[in-house]
């Protein structure tokens, strides 16, 4: 396989993974929803946390085409109805953030390897230094969507409330989906442990 | 029959989950016990109990071959947080905290024991 192929399978996968996530996502937690485009426990952004520990740039290109891509359809893209540019941006700036807020929290990390594959020994990370990395990437998120409403878009209005709400969203969300996850590979191992000893 | 060559892709991508896996066992407040240093810690509290002599707090900061002190300190900091270990004040000298065992901890090493005896089988 191909560098590029391999790169683009990275992009692909990732695209796919959110296209098929936030649309169920969405329809389960309609009633967490804060105002279009922000929810109080937004699990995406854990995916988008997991798609750039793992493919770095690759899935953060990954999950910004696929929100890009659902705001082509009918079906719910977590993006507001607002004008293309902001659209776009709206879908760049989840993918930069997650990104910038792997780079300035973790040293080594799976996903810098893009164009070949993961040192063995790439550094541990350790479970606060996740927790550091949801905190920096709901923040950078939540000050990008602000930024670019404030440059590209036509209303300003509750931007502060938008801000917080997105914020505690993200961080809730990933925490949720990073514990979720945590729980469900203690348990998978649990029942393995049992199944060799039966 | 020539062995198959792995797939360098695959065998990449599943190094990239395991390392995310490792991860998300150390987050905080997950199961301590999965950390094979603080295990190791545990059962020496509990074969010191089990022999009537519980360590004192002091003993076992001082044990070089379980880690740097504080990382003894913070890890049995974190057992007790997690409803595993608890201290008893000693009648005789009430400066001494014993570190004992608590149900939640026996009850991990019966289920271990379990375990490997149906292992064993």
């Amino acid at each position: 396989m191909s560098l590029l192929q391999r790169y683009l399978i990275f992009v692909l996968g990732s695209a796919v993974l959110w296209c098929v996530f936030v649309p169920l996502y969405s329809w389960v937690f309609v009633w967490a929803e804060f105002a279009p485009g922000i929810n109080m426990v937004y699990l995406p952004h854990g995916i988008r946390m997991v798609l750039v520990l793992l493919f770095g740039v690759a899935g953060a290109l990954g999950f910004s085409l696929g929100a890009r891509l659902l705001t082509l359809t009918s079906l719910p893209s977590g993006l507001p109805n607002e004008s293309p540019t902001l659209e776009l941006a709206l879908a760049v700036v989840p993918g930069l953030a997650a990104w910038l807020a792997a780079r300035l929290t973790l040293k080594d990390w799976p996903g810098r390897y893009l164009w070949q594959a993961a040192p063995a020994d790439v550094t541990v990370i350790g479970g606060s230094r996740l927790l550091l990395l949801a905190f920096v990437s709901a923040v950078l998120n939540s000050a990008g969507h602000g930024v670019a409403r404030l440059t590209l878009g036509n209303s300003v209005a509750h931007l502060d409330e938008h801000f917080l709400a997105m914020f505690l969203g993200d961080l809730l969300g990933a925490l949720t989906l990073l514990y979720g996850l945590s729980l469900g590979v203690q348990a998978f191992e649990r029942a393995r442990v049992r199944n060799r000893g039966t | 029959m020539v062995p198959k060559k792995p797939r360098n892709d695959l065998v990449d991508l599943y190094l990239r989950f395991r390392w995310l896996l490792k991860g998300l066992h150390d987050l905080p407040s997950a199961d301590i016990l999965l950390l094979p240093h603080t295990e190791t810690l545990l059962a020496e509290i509990v074969q010191a109990w089990r022999e009537e002599k519980p360590l004192p707090l002091h003993k076992l900061l001082d044990c070089e071959g379980l880690g740097h002190f504080n990382t003894i300190r913070r890890r049995i900091q974190h057992l007790e947080e997690s409803g595993y270990v608890e201290f008893q004040g000693l009648e005789s000298d009430s400066r001494v905290k014993l570190v004992v065992p608590t149900d939640r901890a026996l009850q991990f090493f019966t289920e271990y024991a379990r375990v490997i005896v149906r292992s064993g089988k």
